[in-house]
């Protein structure tokens, strides 16, 4: 891996996306058919490509070679990427058994299996695991502190269940950490316009449109590659505004 | 493949009435639908080198295959949520009141100019619902094409000076039972 991706593909022009990168990791692998992580590297410009048949094949091989590792990574890929929730869902859940309450790029497997519940529509179930996900934040290692996103997806999860007060908790615990995040200020902003309190439905929403002006966002690492679930642009916003009446 | 050889067979033939020898009524009805495609312009994916492509036409002086940026190095997804896109390709569909079925992924990867404008080559990837190889009606294929074609808010593309103007943009519709149910990216 060092002289092949560390010294070799790493340092390649447009790096995964030049064609060499593969017959670097193609060289690893004549080499170690047996590593795992080589799978997964090979994997990478195919997955955010579009070429997921090819992707999967490596990935899916990557974790039949290391479950610890990559098991996980393939329900995130799954959740996040190809928005596959019943697939993720399989996944998180080996996941579980095998690393019980592990995490994956910066989130606990809860929150994945939060968000596959809550985009097929089981709010129920979505809200469960949003809850383990949010009370192991409180009590971990991070002084408390719940990841913003967290909340987010709670309070989705709570508008779901038609939970208007408990949403609007939520998201405003999500303000409190991150007060510029513009899906929060803009699904509170919805919540008011339900419950027609058109000030406040204003008053967000102006907030989610500067902040996104000014290039707030979920911070999520991957944001680049594709959009998280309930991720909205300027077009959104602009919209309920237009609705509004400018 | 046999009947247009056949049929090209019967075309040179110097000897009058060697048709009835050569092809059956059911082959001529067949290579009369075929005509008929063509005529009515009905379409078909081009398979080239392996890939599928709606178009393979190409104009600039720099190989398509050569171009390594994606619309994630210059931060270009389309300017409107996947839900937003979502809805509208389903009305789009809708409209059309074509029915089919399948449950996978097509992916278009295509081109984006320094316009905006989304180039003619346009590459086709589709999977089943497992991530293996599949192929769609070509119907839904179309369908989707000509809804992604409507889409005219693309980031123009600008690059530094003497690399290509294009940056490769990417929709992929996720159906299941025929039906879009989600967008990616």
């Amino acid at each position: 891996m060092t002289r092949y991706v560390d010294s070799g593909a790493a340092k390649l022009p447009y790096y995964y996306n030049n064609p060499l990168w593969d017959k670097y990791l193609d060289s690893v692998l004549a080499i170690c058919p047996q590593l795992a992580s080589a799978y997964q590297l090979k994997a990478v410009p195919a997955l955010k490509n579009g070429d997921y048949a090819k992707a999967y094949e490596l990935d899916e091989q990557a974790a039949k070679l290391d479950s610890q590792q990559f098991v996980p990574y393939l329900g995130f890929l799954k959740c996040i990427f190809t928005k596959d929730y019943n697939g993720a869902i399989k996944d998180f859940d080996i996941a579980n058994r095998i690393i019980p309450g592990g995490a994956e790029m910066d989130h606990d497997f809860y929150f994945y299996l939060g968000i596959c519940y809550l985009e097929l529509g089981n709010f129920r179930e979505a809200g469960r695991n949003f809850e383990i996900d949010i009370s192991s934040q409180r009590s971990g290692k991070s002084a408390g502190e719940v990841h913003f996103n967290s909340l987010l997806y709670m309070g989705l999860t709570q508008i779901g269940e038609d939970r208007s007060d408990s949403a609007i908790n939520y998201l405003k615990e999500c303000l409190h950490i991150y007060k510029e995040l513009p899906e929060a200020n803009y699904y509170l902003a919805l919540i008011y316009k339900n419950k027609k309190e058109y000030d406040s439905t204003r008053k967000y929403l102006e907030i989610a449109k500067q902040s996104f002006l000014d290039g707030y966002t979920m911070n999520e690492d991957n944001l680049y590659y594709v959009n998280y679930p309930r991720q909205i642009t300027l077009y959104e916003i602009d919209e309920q505004l237009d609705l509004l009446g400018r | 493949m046999r009947l247009f050889i056949n049929l090209l067979l019967v075309t040179f033939s110097l000897r009058p009435g060697a048709a009835e020898n050569l092809i059956s009524h059911d082959e001529n009805k067949e290579y009369l639908r075929y005509i008929k495609q063509l005529d009515t312009g009905q379409r078909k994916l081009i398979l080239l080198n392996g890939k599928m492509y709606t178009d393979t036409a190409w104009t600039s002086s720099f190989k398509p295959d050569s171009i390594f940026v994606y619309y994630y190095n210059v931060r270009s997804k389309y300017p409107e949520s996947s839900e937003t896109i979502c809805e509208k390709s389903k009305n789009y569909l809708r409209i059309t009141g074509r029915h089919f079925s399948g449950s996978g992924y097509i992916t278009f990867r295509f081109f984006i100019d320094s316009s905006g404008l989304m180039q003619k080559r346009v590459q086709v990837l589709q999977t089943d619902e497992q991530y293996k190889v599949y192929r769609f009606n070509e119907g839904l294929v179309w369908d989707l094409y000509d809804y992604l074609k409507t889409l005219q808010n693309w980031k123009p593309a600008k690059a530094p000076k003497g690399y290509p103007p294009f940056y490769i943009g990417l929709m992929t519709f996720k159906i299941h039972e025929g039906n879009i149910v989600n967008i990616i990216p």
